[in-house]
C-alpha cells in the first residue's frame, strides 16, 4: 500500500494505492493521524485500491466518525467496482459520501 | 583491524631492527676499536723489541769489533818490539797490514810524528804513506797522543766519515812497546756499518707493517716519561703512542681498516636481520590472520546470521581460549535469548489459545434434527484468533433464529467483543423482531464502541409453520440458497450497514419463502476470501460451484466445502476464520 497526502489549508486529499488489509491498515491509520491536525475536509481517493479488508473498512469508518465528530466532511472518491461491491455488501455505501 | 595490527607490527619490527642495528653498530665499533688498539699495541711491542734487540746487537758488535781492533793494535806493537826493522821495511809492513786485515797502519815517535805509515788507497789501487804527519795536527788524531806517555793507553774511536774517501772509517791505537810512541790501525768497520744499518730506526719503520695500510714512526725519546702511553682518535683513524726505553713509537691505523670487520659484520647483519625480521613479520601476520582475524570474521559472520534471525546458529571458534570463551559467551547469550523468545511465544500461544477457547466455547454444538429442519455448523479458526461466530436458538414454539457474524479485527479484543456482541444479539433477538433487534443491538454497540470495531452479521428467523425466513443483513456476505433441484442462488437482499458503525443505520427485514429441500448456507468471508499463494481469492463463483457439487449429509457437505477451500489455499496460511452454518429446510409443521 502507498498513500499520498495532499494538504491544502483545511482540506486533505489522501490518494491510496494497493490493498488496505490487516497489515497495511494500521499504517494508513497512523499516517492519517499524523496529518489530521486542523482538517475539516477529508477526501479519500481510492482509484488505485484493489482490495479493502475489514481492517481497512475500520480505518475508513474511524476517519468518517472523526470527521463527523468535528463537524467536518469526508468524501470517498473514484471507487472502483471491486471496492464498490465491498462497500455495498457491508452497507458502507449508505454511510459514506461517495463520489 | 588487520591493517592497524600490521601497521603496528611493522613499526615494532622496524624498531627492533633499528635497535638491533644500532646496538650491533655500537658493540662492533667498540670491538673494532679495541682490536685496533690491540693490534697497534702488539705491533708497537714487536717494533720496540726489534729496536731494542738491534740496538743491543749493534752494541755487542761494536764491543767485539773494538776488542778485535785493540787486539790487532797490540799484536802490531808486539811485532814492532820483536823486530823494529819492519818500521823501515814498507813491504814487510804492508804484508803485516794485509795479515791483520786492516786498511791503514801508522806508527809515531814520542812526539807524535809518524815514522812509519801505510794507507790502502782503493782509488789509486796502491798504498799511500803519511810518514812525517804530526798526530797533534788534527783533533781526531790528537786523541791518541796520550799513548806517547801512557804505556797502558788504548783507544778505539767511534766510526766516523773519512774526510777524503767519504766512507765510514774507524781508528784504534795503543802505546808502542819498544819505545814511546803510538801504534795505530785504521779500518772500515763493515760489520758495524751493517749492524747499525739494521739498527737504523728509519729502516725498522719501513719494515714493520701495521695492518695493511697503517704505519709506524720511531723517534728518539724527546723527553717523555718511561710509562707514557696514549691512544689518539682522529678523523683519519686511530694511533697509539708509547715509550719504550729511549724511543717513542707511534703506530697509526686508518679508519677504514679499523672498521673493516665491523662494516662487513654490519653488512651481513643488515641482510640477515632484514630476512629474519621479514620472516617474523610475515609469520606473525599470518598467525594473526589465522588465530585472530579469521576468528573475528567467523564470529562476525555467525553474528550476522544470528541477528538475521537464525537462532540455531552456533559459534564455534576454538583457535584460542579467548575465542572459545567468546564463542561460548555468545552461544549462551543466544541460547538464553532463544529460551526467552520461546517462553514469550509460549505465552502468546497461550493467549491465542485462550482467545480461541473464548471464541469456540460460546458456540452451540447441539445440532438436533427437528421435523422441520436440520442444522449443522462449523468454525475453523485461523492461527490468530478472529471474531467469527454463529448462533442458533429457538425464539418461541414457532420460530428459530440462525445467526452468523464476523467481528472486524483480530486477537483477544475481537474475541471479547464477539462474546459481548453474541450475547447482546441473542438477548435482543429474543425480545424484538429481527430488524428492530439489529437496530437495538447497533445502538447499544455504537454506544459502547470505543475501539471503533464493527461486525457484519446475517440473521435469518425461520417460521417453522410457513417456511418463511425473515432475513436481515448487516453488511454481511450474501447467503447461498441451494434448491432441491441443485440450482443455487445468492440471497441478494438489501444490505444494511455493518453493526456498530453508525447509530443512524437502519435495518430492514426481508422475507424469503423456503421450499422443502432447500439448503441455506450462511458463511463468513473466510470462505470466499480464502487465498492461495498466488494471492487469488476463492471467490463467490467457486464457492457457488462447490456448493452445487456438494452432496451427502450436512456434516459431509461442510467438510467437503472446507476441504475445497483448503485445497485451493494450498501452502498459503489461513488468515481468517472460516465459519459456516447450513440449514436444510424439510417441511412446515402442521
Amino acid at each position: 500500500m502507498k498513500a499520498v497526502f495532499d494538504k491544502n489549508a483545511n482540506s486533505l486529499t489522501v490518494s491510496v494505492e494497493g490493498s488496505i488489509d490487516t497489515v497495511t491498515a494500521p499504517e494508513l491509520d497512523s499516517q492519517l493521524q499524523a496529518n489530521w491536525e486542523g482538517i475539516t475536509e477529508l477526501i479519500m481517493d481510492l482509484a488505485a485500491v484493489d482490495y479493502i479488508s475489514s481492517a481497512g473498512l475500520r480505518v475508513i469508518l474511524m476517519a468518517n466518525q472523526q470527521m463527523e465528530d468535528c463537524d467536518g466532511s469526508m468524501t470517498v472518491r473514484n471507487v472502483n467496482d471491486d471496492i464498490k461491491e465491498i462497500f455495498e455488501m457491508t452497507g458502507f455505501d449508505s454511510l459514506l459520501n461517495l463520489e | 583491524m588487520k591493517t592497524i595490527f600490521q601497521k603496528w607490527l611493522f613499526v615494532f619490527v622496524l624498531a627492533a631492527f633499528i635497535i638491533t642495528f644500532l646496538s650491533s653498530w655500537w658493540i662492533h665499533s667498540n670491538l673494532a676499536e679495541n682490536s685496533a688498539v690491540e693490534l697497534l699495541q702488539n705491533n708497537l711491542d714487536d717494533a720496540a723489541r726489534r729496536v731494542i734487540s738491534t740496538r743491543k746487537n749493534l752494541q755487542t758488535i761494536i764491543t767485539m769489533s773494538n776488542a778485535s781492533a785493540l787486539a790487532k793494535t797490540r799484536a802490531l806493537a808486539m811485532m814492532i818490539k820483536e823486530n823494529p826493522a819492519i818500521l823501515n821495511d814498507n813491504n814487510k809492513l804492508d804484508d803485516i797490514r794485509k795479515k791483520l786485515d786492516v786498511d791503514e797502519v801508522h806508527v809515531s815517535d814520542a812526539n807524535g810524528i809518524l815514522i812509519a805509515s801505510l794507507a790502502y788507497a782503493p782509488a789509486t789501487g796502491g798504498v799511500k804513506s803519511y810518514r812525517g804527519y804530526d798526530m797533534k795536527s788534527s783533533a781526531q788524531s790528537a786523541e791518541f797522543m796520550p799513548a806517547c806517555t801512557d804505556p797502558e793507553f788504548a783507544l778505539v774511536q767511534r766510526p766516523q766519515r773519512n774526510g777524503v774517501l767519504k766512507i765510514l772509517f774507524q781508528y784504534a791505537g795503543t802505546a808502542r812497546l819498544d819505545a814511546p810512541g803510538i801504534v795505530q790501525i785504521g779500518y772500515r768497520p763493515e760489520r758495524i756499518e751493517e749492524a747499525s744499518s739494521l739498527a737504523n730506526i728509519k729502516n725498522i719503520e719501513k719494515d714493520v707493517r701495521i695492518g695493511m695500510n697503517g704505519n709506524l714512526f720511531i723517534e728518539k725519546n724527546p723527553g717523555y716519561r718511561e710509562d707514557y702511553r696514549k691512544i689518539i682518535r682522529t678523523a683519519q683513524g686511530i694511533s697509539l703512542t708509547a715509550v719504550y726505553d729511549n724511543y717513542l713509537l707511534t703506530a697509526n691505523l686508518p679508519k677504514e681498516e679499523m672498521y673493516m670487520s665491523r662494516d662487513s659484520v654490519i653488512k651481513i647483519l643488515i641482510i640477515g636481520n632484514l630476512i629474519l625480521f621479514g620472516v617474523i613479520f610475515l609469520l606473525i601476520s599470518r598467525l594473526l590472520q589465522k588465530v585472530v582475524i579469521n576468528g573475528i570474521y567467523t564470529v562476525n559472520d555467525s553474528l550476522k546470521e544470528i541477528t538475521g534471525g537464525n537462532l540455531e546458529k552456533e559459534i564455534n571458534v576454538t583457535t584460542t581460549t579467548e575465542f572459545q570463551s567468546l564463542s561460548s559467551g555468545i552461544n549462551s547469550t543466544v541460547a538464553a535469548l532463544k529460551k526467552a523468545i520461546e517462553n514469550e511465544s509460549r505465552r502468546i500461544d497461550a493467549e491465542l489459545e485462550m482467545g480461541k477457547t473464548i471464541q469456540t466455547s460460546v458456540l452451540p454444538v447441539d445440532f438436533h434434527d427437528t421435523p422441520n429442519y436440520r442444522l449443522h455448523a462449523g468454525m475453523f479458526t485461523a492461527r490468530e484468533v478472529g471474531g467469527d461466530f454463529y448462533d442458533f436458538f429457538t425464539i418461541d414454539e414457532n420460530r428459530t433464529a440462525l445467526l452468523i457474524a464476523d467481528v472486524s479485527g483480530k486477537g483477544i479484543t475481537a474475541a471479547l467483543y464477539m462474546m459481548n456482541a453474541k450475547s447482546l444479539l441473542k438477548e435482543l433477538i429474543l425480545l424484538y423482531p429481527p430488524a428492530e433487534a439489529f437496530a437495538a443491538a447497533n445502538q447499544e454497540l455504537c454506544r459502547t464502541n470505543k475501539a471503533h470495531m464493527f461486525l457484519t452479521a446475517f440473521l435469518a428467523v425461520l417460521d417453522r409453520r410457513t417456511g418463511i425466513i425473515q432475513c436481515v443483513n448487516a453488511g454481511h456476505n450474501p447467503p447461498l440458497l441451494k434448491h432441491s433441484d441443485n440450482s443455487v442462488e445468492y440471497l441478494k437482499i438489501k444490505h444494511s450497514l455493518v453493526l456498530s458503525a453508525s447509530p443512524k443505520a437502519k435495518y430492514t427485514a426481508v422475507p424469503v419463502q423456503l421450499q422443502p429441500g432447500d439448503k441455506l448456507f450462511l458463511y463468513t468471508d473466510g470462505v470466499t476470501e480464502a487465498m492461495n499463494l498466488q494471492n487469488e481469492l476463492f471467490g463467490e463463483k467457486r464457492f457457488m460451484e462447490t456448493v452445487v457439487s456438494a452432496e451427502g449429509s450436512l456434516p459431509e457437505i461442510l467438510d467437503f466445502i472446507r476441504s475445497k477451500t483448503a485445497e485451493f489455499a494450498g501452502e498459503a496460511p489461513q488468515n481468517d476464520d472460516i465459519t459456516m452454518l447450513i440449514m436444510e429446510y424439510i417441511s412446515a409443521s402442521q
